[in-house]
């Protein structure tokens, strides 16, 4: 009995010793995506009916969907910066569009959402993955960069971004930069201001809406609310209720809200009418068995 | 090679065939061989500078609505060499001033001169439409929903393997087929009825376009172009036809056709049905519907039985403009049957 004790404690240590080398040996899995419009790793599930996670060693997501309030929660959280990414449905250069999903599937997203249809915003601040490709900023609006180490910066208008170099904060390069708006909360503090929201979004009425928001270091979660729902300053009362939530900044509403899941529209899927969108960000796995 | 440079060299080699047709089948004219070649030099000229002064023009108009002038370079938009910043209808105002002054200079009524170049203007108008295809996204529609239409000349394939229709080449036949009932068509106001139907099925196939430029919520510009074209011609008629009975009936279709146009824009865009019954501009309605909670439920099993209809509110609504299109076309027959014996 005492040497199977032995043997048994023995083997115990063995495991404990060998558990961070097969832990090591996980992680040494996770590529380091790079920064450009190639897609993600490959994901290693499909969506089903009801599938509320998605789990590898490079992205933890889960969703939920609020039944009386009608919005949809989803959160992520990665493991490293650049599995963050965007993409154009064509070129950023182009006004072509496609739906969300479409560019989800090229991409190997595991989440996707709508960016902010900088095709149909003439002048506004287009910085994605790393690239400048309108570098004018619209008067009036505020402004999200995301920096390269995943940390959402908002710039708001009144603090002038037009007179700012907006490819780099505090000796941080920004690697994605949006203008749509307004922002909702900035460093845990409600700032939203209906008037700094574009022309035709109608802040105050209840409509379609989403946000994507930073709730700690490579977490974020996104809340999309169901079609006529939600007015902005609502949308900005759910996200405050969360409580951790750092920054939040409102993208393009009404029927471009997608929210695209394992290739999966999830949000306003009784809508036949899917609207094509110039851009989506999303969040791909970086996760390589092989 | 760029795609921007085959397109320079395919649009410079169209001029070209398109002088040969206008030197062809402009007998009439005076000075036929210097008209001709007069026609293709301003028309290049002016076609260049109208299709990019327009361009900057909508370009500058959508600053405006979106955000004020403050950041818009103007002579930015107009001296790029960017051969997707023109306009289309811009280069047809150009041409079609370059064929009236080359009439001008050489002896002929710029009328008469453009009655003579409207189906060469027709031809060229459809070899740039072709020519479209090299400039990618341009010329091209929705993603296929069927994909065993996804093949050229139907649809354009991208690298992904998904299919786009080619409104390019819609468009070109379309184009060609207007170049060639023009060249049949008696010589007088063979210009007015071209652009006539130059303008009536690109208020449908603009539609089509997946990279239109777009001032304001739908509002596509070239299509509205299009539609304040026709509207004018069918205007027109109605003037002329002084002393005619119901002579401003076809300019009245005309205005409630720009209302059908506006609400089938509507429905394509999900604003006014979408499988909920209303649209997010329609307040009132989608309080309603929001108030009953049950309709919001299950909404996974909705989508299933709702994809049946992805292409159903689509084909109808096109299925609607077509005929709405065909209506317009009767009306330009009974406008002009009113008027084409004014100048006896």
């Amino acid at each position: 009995m005492k040497l199977g004790f032995r043997r048994l404690a023995a083997l115990l240590c063995c495991a404990l010793l060998l558990a961070p080398y097969a832990a090591w040996g996980e992680q040494d899995h996770i590529v380091e995506l790079p920064i450009d419009f190639s897609p993600g790793m490959p994901v290693r599930e499909k969506y089903e009916t009801g599938k509320m996670t998605y789990d590898d060693p490079s992205i933890h997501v889960e969703r939920e969907y609020n039944k009386a309030e009608r919005y949809h929660v989803v959160r992520i959280k990665i493991a490293t910066p650049n599995q963050l990414r965007t993409v154009a449905a064509e070129s950023f250069n182009s006004r072509a569009k496609v739906e969300v999903s479409t560019m989800a599937r090229r991409m190997n997203a595991v989440v996707a959402i709508n960016g902010d249809y900088y095709s149909e915003h003439p002048g506004s601040f287009v910085l994605r993955q790393g690239q400048v490709f309108r570098g004018t900023v619209n008067e009036n609006r505020d402004i999200l960069l995301i920096d390269e180490e995943g940390n959402f910066r908002i710039i708001l208008a009144e603090e002038n971004p037009g007179d700012m170099d907006l490819t780099q904060i505090d000796g941080k390069k920004i690697i994605n930069g949006f203008e749509f708006g307004p922002a909702l909360v900035r460093d845990g503090i409600r700032v939203q201001d209906d008037s700094k929201s574009p022309t035709n979004s109608k802040p105050w009425e209840d409509a379609g809406r989403i946000c994507i928001c930073q709730t700690g270091e490579l977490e974020y979660m996104i809340v999309a609310c169901k079609y006529w729902t939600m007015s902005v300053s609502r949308m900005t009362d759910v996200v405050m209720s969360f409580g951790n939530v750092q920054q939040a900044y409102m993208l393009d509403g009404g029927l471009s809200v997608n929210v695209v899941f394992l290739g999966k529209k999830i949000n306003d899927t009784d809508v036949t009418t899917v609207r094509p969108v110039p851009d989506a960000i999303y969040f791909a796995s970086a996760y390589d068995p092989n | 090679m760029e795609p921007s440079s085959a397109y320079l060299i395919w649009m410079a080699g169209s001029t070209l065939i398109t002088a040969g047709a206008h030197y062809l089948i402009s007998s009439s004219l005076r000075r036929r061989a210097m008209n001709a070649g007069l026609t293709w030099l301003l028309g290049i000229t002016l076609g260049l500078a109208c299709a990019k002064t327009v361009y900057a023009v909508i370009e500058m108009l959508q600053f405006w609505m979106a955000t004020g002038l403050k950041n818009y370079r103007f002579w930015d938009a107009l001296l790029s060499f960017d051969v997707y910043r023109v306009s289309f209808f811009g280069g047809v105002l150009g041409v079609c001033l370059g064929a009236a002054l080359a009439g001008r200079l050489t002896g002929n009524a710029p009328m008469r001169a453009l009655n003579v170049y409207a189906p060469a203007g027709m031809l060229m108008a459809a070899l740039a439409r072709f020519g479209e295809g090299f400039l990618g996204f341009l010329g091209a529609g929705r993603m296929m929903k069927i994909n065993g239409l996804s093949f050229f000349p139907i649809a354009v394939v991208n690298e992904w393997g998904e299919g786009r229709l080619a409104v390019f080449m819609l468009e070109g036949l379309v184009c060609l087929i207007v170049a060639a009932v023009s060249l049949r068509a008696s010589s007088q106001d063979r210009f007015i009825r071209t652009l006539f139907y130059l303008c009536l099925p690109q208020i449908l196939l603009e539609s089509l376009r997946d990279g239109g430029l777009v001032v304001h919520e739908f509002v596509r510009i070239e299509q509205l172009i299009s539609m304040v074209t026709v509207e004018t011609v069918l205007i027109l008629y109605g003037v002329w036809a002084k002393g005619k009975k119901r002579r401003f009936l076809p300019a009245a279709v005309g205005l409630m056709m720009a209302g059908l146009f506006v609400a089938v824009e509507f429905t394509l865009g999900g604003k006014l049905f979408n499988g909920t019954g209303g649209g997010e501009d329609f307040g009132f309605l989608s309080h309603a519907l929001a108030e009953e909670e049950e309709f919001w439920e299950d909404a996974e099993t909705w989508a299933e039985e709702a994809g049946g209809s992805e292409l159903l509110i689509p084909c109808l609504s096109y299925g609607v403009m077509a005929l709405g299109l065909a209506l317009l076309a009767w009306m330009e027959r009974l406008g002009y049957a009113k008027i084409k014996d004014r100048m006896k």
